[in-house]
């Protein structure tokens, strides 16, 4: 499931099923937050569930990834997050202290982040209905800004700028379920990304976009953005960090990490006279150290994201369908 | 007494523009003093005449038994008039509405040519843009139908009044021949630097290219259908250059020599390779190399016993040939993966790191037309790439696919790689050149062109869209781009039912399928497949390959190791790690090893599959041939050619699993003794050649087990020409009937043809398959 999700059927899905029956203008805009407008106020409002197996992993657990997760969904609306809530549901035999652990990270990361969690529910399933523990977690954020961040700003000649390296959590989740033994342990990137993105907000840069590269991996976040925006991104493979073990996993896996999980990754789309402003205060950040302009945004009308490698061929990337069959004969 | 006259009109349709017809046509008339007229049409030429019965019959023999010499008559209908009294014989303007599927490919320069380009006394002494009615670009610079000079590229020169004398008058060459020029008055050359600074022009300009491929410099030449990269093949350190810029290591490249003396110095064609290297498509023909060649450096065809060579094609190549006493690396003037260039500021811009020199001229190329590749098998003649000199490709489909169920006007966009599209329109379903692999943008963006762009000469609009199953190929994402109604059709059957297409033959028969992967049902790649068509045209697998994993999905492709290792693990399971001594296994690192057991034993991203093409992989890495491979089917050919010299009828244990449905050829046995083989130091040519000859027994049991008198052979696969002859000679001496591709390549450049049939037969059932 490194691959897995955030495809062609979880879009039908959504599309045939959700859109249809619930219909309104907050969903409709399809981001992974919702804004509202409340009195005088703009509320960022999101909710995510987290299934994650393996439940600890390298890098963090299921809570502190619960709790990041809908951190980095309020940040990436443009909000300061305020409040969360904690729904779990736990299938009977969960060792308690397990589960006193996952509590312990989901607290440490609020605390960290400086928001509260203020509202919870607790369910307690049969044994064999359940992978031992799922989260929910919902989040509730402030905007400050009067500033719309939405696929429908990009602009010819923007550029894409991530934070990091990409694919580290994908292969460290696969590494620790399929019991890969790896020359250096991988940790997942999952990370609390509101501080820095704060940082970039507060700055003024005139950010036209944002996106946390979660399912589905770098390529199927910026594929969602062309087609919203109705714009080709190119991307430059050069410019792209991979870790060497998780080139070397992909790679012997016939894996393609541009569509491989992260959990503490993000894109921003922005004025490419604002990129080094932006670099600048990224490189700054302990979770932007490695961050770089990655590619950017053509003009035209033709929803895309390309990539060109190393000799300048240019390759699509499209949604992924399903399981990845080779198309060689 | 009056003399009796009638008066005839025929209309003729097939490839009969371009090919010098309506010039034969007014010869053959004023000899027989027959009056009237002749005319392209749209879709062929009609011919309206008057004279005695005699000379009538005369005239309609001739048409039937001599026609010209590139001309193909698809139809002649012959209807009575009454008569008129024509004073002359006349070539009309073209005229018509109706548009052909019969466009002339383009044609090599014809001797006649050749002679004048040689001829200081000519007055096209060594003019690059030499041709006449039988020969010249055709296809690569027709604008719009009918032929005529003024919808082709050449319509920017006008005739000065030398060539218009000629293109008049009845007796020369050159009557009606639309691509006529002279230097006075057509293209002309010019030798660029890379950066595109003028050098030189015409023949100093050829001259100077001539010396610095001597030198070793590479030059981009503007050829046919598009650009091409030449190299000197003798210097080793022009083909590194060639191959470093290229990206393309070890993929043996084929050479253009000057003429059959200099083929003979470097390969053993046979006389029918010499016939195909000397005809007018002017193709690569692949022939075994002579064993004991030093013409050539190491570089050319690293490890091959065979090689692709062609004769020059167009003026321009016989001059920069004529006096080079080395032939020349040939290869397709693009970068990786995309389209060959056919604009000169593209090639300037894209080959600009490749190309030390630039020969180009202005008349343009029209469309991308690549180079063809021919091979021989069973001393028949047998396309592997359809391009420059074939296409487009024109073939009449049989009776029950169309002419009972009208179908409506069909696109099949054919497969990812190697790929060509057809249409079809009434009886005939017509072919585009080859299109190359659409991986890349670029690629993807050629192919949508030249679709855009046949569609456009041929003023044809498609109702109904074919593409193969698998939804990913860029062909099947644009067939629903289209939204229009889309048939799905499996890769294989398309394979079967391309070459059934071909040789018009209709069911009962047996399909033997084989090649590197197409989708299948259940998500699993088919590849190895057998498959009977009763005489209501359904199809049932019967039979096909046990399957295995496809290690990590399509790199399990590039590197045949991991074919092995899956084939082994799947009857050995955890304990094939600990055969160290067995090259697949030591090919891999201990990292390597370490993430590839639990991947094994947990299925990650390996879809299951029933490749023949990956058991040739298996087995090439057994013999450690090939562990990693740098381009398509390399495992496979150095396999092939491994035993070129060691002839042997031993195979291996042929075994069946019966399942419920469907007979599973088992590897396992075959493998096993092949284990023994190289445990017990038997030579490797000898084990391949068993392997080969086991696939034969193979397919000729299942043949007798399907009962069946008639077997058509079509997928990759069957390029193997050992494979290939030793199977047709196998079930021909047991009086069944083979049938192989030949006009349409058996590699997945045949699929299009397969889909339109495919689409039409369910369209007349209106059972579509994923339609929209
Ligand atoms: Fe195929
Ligand atoms: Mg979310
Ligand atoms: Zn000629
Ligand atoms: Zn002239």
């Amino acid at each position: 499931m490194a691959h897995g999700g955030g495809g062609q059927l979880t879009q039908s899905l959504i599309d045939k099923l959700m859109l249809a029956e619930f219909d309104n203008p907050a969903l409709n805009e399809k981001n992974d937050s919702a804004v509202l407008a409340i009195n005088s106020e703009r509320l960022s409002f999101t909710t995510d569930s987290y299934v994650v197996n393996p439940l600890f992993f390298p890098g963090g657990d299921i809570g502190k990834l619960a709790v990041c997760g809908t951190l980095n969904d309020l940040a990436m609306s443009g909000a300061r997050p305020l409040f969360l809530s904690c729904g779990l549901i736990i299938e009977e035999g969960f060792a308690i202290d397990s589960l006193q652990k996952i509590i312990h990270s989901m607290s440490h990361q609020a605390k960290a982040a400086g928001v509260n969690i203020v509202t919870g529910d607790t369910k307690v399933v049969e044994k064999g209905k359940g992978d031992g523990l799922y989260i929910n977690t919902s989040g509730i954020g402030v905007l400050d800004t009067a500033m719309s961040l939405s696929p429908s700003m990009l602009q010819h000649d923007d550029v894409v700028i991530i934070n990091g390296d990409i694919g580290r959590h994908g292969i460290a989740i696969m590494a620790q379920r399929e019991g890969f033994k790896l020359e250096q342990t991988l940790e997942s990137d999952c990370a609390d990304l509101s501080g820095l993105v704060k940082l970039l907000l507060d700055s003024g840069i005139d950010i036209h976009c944002m996106r946390d590269l979660t399912r589905g991996g770098l390529a199927t976040a910026l594929i969602e953005i062309s087609t919203a925006a109705n714009k080709q991104i190119m991307l430059d493979e050069t410019a792209i960090a991979i870790a060497d073990p998780v080139r070397s996993v992909c790679e012997v896996l016939g894996l393609d990490p541009y569509y491989v999980a992260n959990e503490g990754r993000f894109i921003s789309i922005l004025p490419s006279a604002q990129a080094a402003q932006a670099l600048a205060i990224m490189h700054a950040h302990p979770l932007g150290k490695q961050a770089a302009v990655i590619g950017n945004v053509h003009k035209g009308s033709q929803a895309m994201v390309t990539i060109k490698n190393r000799i300048g061929t240019t390759r699509i990337l499209q949604l992924l369908s399903g399981s990845q069959l080779p198309r060689i004969c | 007494m009056s003399i009796q006259i009638n008066r005839k009109k025929l209309q003729v349709t097939g490839i009969i523009q371009g090919v010098g017809f309506r010039p034969f046509i007014y010869r053959q008339a004023s000899q027989l003093a027959l009056k009237g007229w002749a005319s392209n049409t749209g879709d062929g030429v009609t011919v309206d005449i008057e004279g005695s019965p005699s000379a009538l019959e005369a005239f309609i023999e001739t048409l039937q038994k001599k026609p010209p010499i590139n001309s193909k008559i698809e139809s002649l209908t012959i209807t009575n008039l009454p008569v008129c009294g024509y004073q002359q014989f006349e070539l009309r303007n073209s005229a018509g509405q109706q548009h052909s599927m019969f466009i002339s490919p383009d044609i090599a320069t014809c001797p006649a040519c050749i002679d004048e380009l040689l001829d200081p006394s000519n007055r096209r002494y060594q003019y690059a843009f030499t041709s006449c009615s039988q020969c010249g670009p055709r296809y690569s610079i027709i604008n719009a139908l009918p032929y005529d000079r003024e919808r082709t590229a050449m319509h920017t020169f006008p005739l000065c009044q030398a060539c218009q004398h000629e293109y008049e008058n009845p007796s020369d060459r050159r009557f009606h021949a639309q691509t006529i020029a002279c230097p006075d008055c057509g293209p002309t050359v010019e030798l660029l630097t890379h950066q595109g600074k003028y050098l030189a022009d015409n023949i100093t300009a050829i001259k100077q290219a001539s010396a610095a491929l001597t030198k070793g410099k590479i030059i981009a030449l503007k050829g046919i259908g598009g650009f091409q990269l030449l190299a000197n093949a003798s210097l080793q350190a022009s083909i590194e250059q060639l191959r470093l810029h290229k990206s393309r290591p070890e993929k043996p490249f084929a050479l253009m020599c000057r003429d059959i003396a200099q083929v003979d110095t470097i390969a053993t064609p046979s006389a029918l390779e010499k016939k195909l290297l000397l005809s007018a498509a002017a193709p690569i023909v692949l022939m075994d190399k002579l064993i004991a060649c030093s013409t050539l450096a190491e570089g050319v065809a690293p490890d091959n016993t065979r090689i692709g060579i062609m004769l020059p094609c167009s003026p321009l190549h016989h001059l920069l040939l004529r006096y080079l006493p080395f032939p020349l690396v040939t290869t397709s003037g693009n970068l990786c993966n995309e389209p060959i260039c056919i604009d000169n500021q593209q090639a300037l811009d894209r080959l600009a790191n490749i190309a030390d020199l630039f020969l180009i001229h202005n008349r343009p190329i029209l469309r991308p037309v690549d180079d063809s590749v021919v091979q021989t098998i069973h001393n028949e003649a047998t396309l592997l790439r359809a391009a420059r000199g074939y296409a487009p490709i024109t073939i009449k489909l049989a009776d029950n696919q169309s002419a009972q169920h009208p179908q409506r006007p069909t696109l099949a966009v054919g497969g990812h790689l190697k790929n060509t599209f057809a249409i079809s329109n009434g009886d005939y379903a017509m072919i585009s050149q080859h299109n190359g692999d659409l991986e890349s943008l670029e690629s993807i963006t050629g192919f949508k062109h030249n679709i855009a762009d046949l569609s456009q000469l041929l003023e044809y609009h498609p109702e109904l869209i074919a593409h193969d199953q698998h939804p990913e190929y860029a062909s099947s994402h644009y067939a629903k781009s289209l939204h229009l109604p889309t048939v799905s059709v499996q890769h294989h059957h398309a394979h079967l039912l391309s070459c059934m297409a071909e040789h018009a033959i209709k069911p009962p028969l047996l399909g033997i399928v084989c090649d590197g992967n197409g989708l299948g049902d259940n998500d699993t790649l088919w590849g190895g497949e057998f498959f009977t068509l009763d005489p209501s045209s359904s199809i049932s697998r019967i039979a096909s390959l046990r399957t295995f994993s496809l290690l990590g999905g399509a790199i399990a492709i590039k590197e045949p190791r991991r074919s092995a290792l899956a084939i082994l693990w799947e009857y050995m399971g955890d304990r094939v790690f600990e055969h160290t001594s067995l090259a697949p296994i030591s090919a891999f690192t201990e990292e390597e090893k370490a993430l590839l057991q639990p991947m094994l034993n947990r299925r990650i991203n390996s879809p299951r599959s029933s490749s023949l093409g990956r058991l040739f992989d298996c087995v090439a890495s057994l013999l450690d041939l090939c562990q990693v491979s740098s381009y398509e089917g390399q495992a496979a050919q150095r396999l092939e050619q491994c035993f070129a010299a060691t002839a042997s009828d031993d195979y291996y244990r042929v075994l069946w699993q019966q399942n419920k449905e469907l007979t599973r050829f088992d590897w396992q046995p075959l493998l096993s003794d092949i284990i023994d083989d190289l445990n017990n130091a038997v030579p490797k040519p000898l084990i391949a050649c068993k392997f080969h000859n086991t696939l034969v027994e193979m397919m000729v049991d299942m043949t007798h087990k399907s009962g069946q008198k008639r077997v058509i052979l079509s997928g990759g696969s069957f390029q193997n020409r050992y494979l290939s002859e030793t199977l047709i000679r196998r079930l021909s001496a047991l009086d069944i009937k083979v049938y192989w591709q030949q006009k349409l390549p058996c590699n997945d450049g045949g699929l299009a043809l397969g889909q339109l049939l495919a689409a039409s037969n369910r369209g007349t059932h209106n059972v579509l398959g994923n339609s929209r």
